[in-house]
């Protein structure tokens, strides 16, 4: 066996190396062209930033390449859409998409983006499911008691929420429509208010985000009536769903994604959702998500696209049964 | 109490956690310093760090950097003007005319001196009663708040020195700034032109900046360039006799500022402007204040820093956060899984008393730090001014911009460059502008709150102690300030 052999050998075994690692590539890889951007919508040190942080470092391991965070916070995640929306569709920035880009089509007259054409699904991350809860003044234990006082009651009930057009609010109209009940909404400027309202008995009711409410609850300080998705909530086992506690049409959850810009290709997105479902599948990953309140779901491109399609119908539906009037 | 700041200082004083109390005060200091660049901004920027570290001494670094940066934040106040935060705000009006008659040492002194008592005092508040504390702050809700914002706005009117009327018409135009984003109560949209930015409203930042810092160097730069130089730079620390009028402003603003700085949302704003208010008050010669009477560095001062301390009850004791930076060191804590809320001092006493016990330390590394630097810093004012204020403005747009990371601000900026500008042509102060600016979209969420709950019924404000004490106490002090003018009229018109 000469040299010549050795080396044709050698090099048929490299060849074959070469296209194992190539082969998965070619169905799916995302190769960025320098620093990618996560825009954040919301300021840094919230959850969806740390959501967007963490992401960012996994995402940072498999490319090589330095992945950004951006806090473009306030006006419900107009801004860092509108950043996306205007952005090149090559992948390299990318928008963290939380509840709000389905509801701001139902709350604003007018956007500076399109929802539909100028933002690209690429992955769902997570749900944040509420939990609907009351002040133990109030003296209800079950969602039931809870319709039965509002429908008893002369002057309407009030609620809190963190302002008009909130996911939080939606979470309440879509309460009252599937209930057949009327109640005064409360508005606050944000969560640490509306819940101080509460814990100083100004105010009874409150549809709050999981996490936010854990503490209270455990405390005995807020009573928790249901969550809001339809699935039961791992940090609250014994709490039923809105289904389960009689309102079988409920199901109203929050949630985290990964947007695009609109014409990003499909394939590009595909890649980078490849990735996604890489850096989510680490227990680790998960495990630090459930802290935030968050249930792990990630999934294709077109199961986020679907959803999000799905999801901007049903608040236009709440917000025209609840005569909610846009800004 | 004995018992359990023995278990604080035990905890805080490891060679780890001294450490990190003095990283976090030193950045705080620096970044304070720094115009624009504020605690919220670099806390959140530190965050990640902190998942590697133990709870305590994040939190003890984080902390750090918190009441660290309301130190630094007077620094520049005093020697250029510019307020890098709220509190700041009143310590321009005083410190900043103290520098300009070559008293910059000792009006850094004072407040770091002023800050350094007031400090450890709001600690030992914590300590001794913060779960009484928290009670308290659960008894102001809406028509309190009102009430509380209404006292404030009159009390602005006080904080001018020149004429009422000029005063009241800045409350107003700072007032309909203000309005400014969507309204809480209804979601509608109010001057915002269809410009997303303005959605949120206009940052604090963006104002303060605009009309304190940056008219500053407009006017400044009217001047020529010998007469802009500041001649003596005089002492570097106070006198006794400046000592003698300063010690009961930064008691009375001690007290002021522990106790507003409970109330969640708002109170801590008001401590500074209140202690100020106050000072002016009761002072022999009012007309020295905003001329740079030195009671009007110590006593707001005094009170920024004890409330900066106190802000720390709510979060400890029932889980809510009194302001956005407190909500981070919140975050910080759940991240750790801690939960904040009243379970943290019986669950968790040696992270609850550590941390009291590390703001001691602190404060006490903060004081050695800054009076050395006194001499640096007032060196600083030897520098040409056309070197210095194309620094303070690089920095003052970094700052701005670094808010939101949204150009727009940074526009505004200049328009309030502008607005300040014209304000001082025009003999009007803009402190009473802010305080309408910040107080006023407060006083109107909660007075419209107010009313809903009750139905609609008026009669919610003034049914409720609290809210009823302060309503007339701001009727008493609005008359107090309008009948001498009122008088003073009438006297001019019989003499014609």
């Amino acid at each position: 066996m000469g040299l010549k052999r050795w080396l044709i050998t050698s090099i048929s075994w490299l060849s074959l190396l070469g296209m194992a690692t190539a082969a998965p590539a070619s169905a799916a890889e995302f190769k960025p062209n320098g620093p990618v951007t996560i825009v954040a919508p919301f300021a840094a040190g919230g959850t969806v930033d740390q959501v967007a942080r963490e992401l960012g470092r996994g995402l940072e391991k498999l490319w090589g390449v330095p992945v950004l965070v951006d806090n473009k916070p306030g006006a419900g995640n107009i801004l860092a859409a509108t950043a996306i929306a205007q952005s090149k569709p090559d992948g390299q920035k990318l928008l963290l998409a939380s509840t709000s880009i389905s509801v701001n089509p139902s709350v604003y007259k007018s956007l500076p983006y399109d929802t539909e054409k100028d933002l690209a699904a690429v992955s769902y991350l997570a749900a944040s499911p509420n939990v609907l809860v009351v002040r133990p003044k109030m003296n209800i234990k079950t969602l039931q008691e809870l319709i039965e006082r509002a429908k008893a009651s002369k002057q309407p009930l009030q609620y809190a929420s963190v302002g008009k057009g909130s996911a939080h609010h939606f979470c309440m109209e879509l309460l009252q429509i599937e209930a057949g009940i009327k109640l005064t909404h409360i508005p606050y400027k944000g969560v640490s208010p509306a819940l101080a309202a509460l814990l100083g008995d100004e105010i009874g009711i409150y549809c709050s985000d999981t996490p936010g409410a854990m503490e209270p609850i455990k405390e005995g300080q807020l009573i928790p009536l249901a969550v809001t998705s339809s699935k039961r909530v791992s940090v609250l086992p014994d709490i039923p769903t809105m289904a389960e506690a009689g309102l079988p049409n409920y199901n109203n959850s929050g949630y985290v994604g990964v947007m695009a810009p609109g014409a990003t290709p499909k394939n590009v997105r595909e890649a980078i959702n490849h990735d996604i479902q890489d850096v989510i599948k680490d227990p680790a990953f998960q495990k630090r998500f459930a802290d935030l309140g968050y249930d792990m779901v990630g999934g294709s491109v077109d199961k986020f696209a679907d959803f999000i399609k799905r999801d901007v119908a049903r608040y236009g539906e709440i917000a025209k049964a609840a005569t909610i009037e846009k800004q | 109490m004995i018992h359990n700041l023995e278990i604080g200082f035990a905890a805080a004083v490891t060679l780890q956690n001294l450490g990190f109390c003095l990283i976090g005060a030193l950045l705080g200091t620096l970044i304070g310093v720094l115009p624009g660049i504020g605690p919220l901004a670099t806390i959140a920027m530190l965050l990640p760090i902190t998942f590697e570290l133990n709870a305590l001494s994040s939190l003890i670094m984080l902390a750090g950097i918190y009441y660290g940066a309301q130190y630094g934040g007077s620094t520049t106040a005093i020697l250029v003007n510019m307020p890098g935060e709220s509190s700041s705000v009143v310590t321009c009006l005083d410190g900043y005319q103290m520098a300009r008659n070559g008293r910059a040492g000792s009006a850094l002194a004072i407040a770091a001196i002023g800050s350094f008592f007031a400090g450890c005092v709001g600690i030992l508040f914590i300590a001794a009663f913060a779960p009484a504390l928290a009670s308290v702050s659960q008894r102001f809700q809406s028509p309190e708040y009102f009430a509380l914002m209404l006292f404030g706005l009159v009390a602005a009117v006080v904080l001018a020195h020149g004429s009422v009327t000029k005063a009241l018409a800045m409350i107003v135009l700072g007032l309909s700034f203000g309005l400014v984003g969507t309204d809480v109560t209804s979601g509608t949209m109010r001057f915002t032109f269809g410009v997303s930015e303005l959605f949120d409203g206009i940052d604090f930042v963006t104002v303060a900046m605009g009309l304190f810092g940056l008219a500053e160097i407009l006017r400044n730069l009217e001047q020529k360039d010998e007469q802009r130089q500041i001649s003596t730079i005089g002492r570097l620390w106070p006198s006794r006799s400046e000592m003698r009028e300063a010690w009961p402003a930064i008691i009375r603003g001690t007290v002021l500022g522990s106790v507003l700085g409970i109330l969640p949302g708002g109170g801590a704003i008001l401590s500074s402007f209140a202690s100020y208010t106050l000072e002016k008050r009761i002072s022999n010669n009012p007309s020295a204040f905003g001329k740079g009477a030195i009671q009007g560095v110590a006593g707001p001062e005094s009170a920024n820093n004890a409330g900066a301390q106190t802000s720390f009850i709510p979060l400890l004791t029932l889980g809510i956060p009194s302001n956005p930076v407190i909500a981070l060191l919140m975050g910080a804590m759940i991240i750790k899984g801690i939960a904040p809320g009243t379970a943290v001092m019986v669950k968790e006493p040696t992270l609850f008393w550590g941390l009291v016990a590390s703001m001691w330390v602190g404060n006490l590394m903060l004081i050695i730090i800054n009076l050395p630097l006194i001499g640096l810093w007032v060196k600083l004012l030897r520098i040409p001014y056309r070197w210095l204020f194309p620094g303070i403005l690089v920095f003052c747009c970094v700052g701005v911009y670094s808010v939101a990371n949204s150009y727009v601000a940074v526009l505004l900026t200049a328009g309030f460059t502008l607005l300040g500008y014209l304000a001082a042509k025009l003999g009007c102060e803009c402190a009473p502008f802010l305080l309408g600016f910040v107080l006023g979209p407060l006083m109107e969420e909660n007075l419209r709150r107010s009313m809903l709950l009750s139905d609609g019924d008026p009669l919610i404000l003034i049914q409720r102690p609290i809210s009823a004490v302060l309503i007339a106490a701001a009727l008493g002090l609005l008359a107090l300030t309008i009948i001498p003018s009122i008088q003073k009229t009438r006297e001019e018109a019989f003499q014609e």
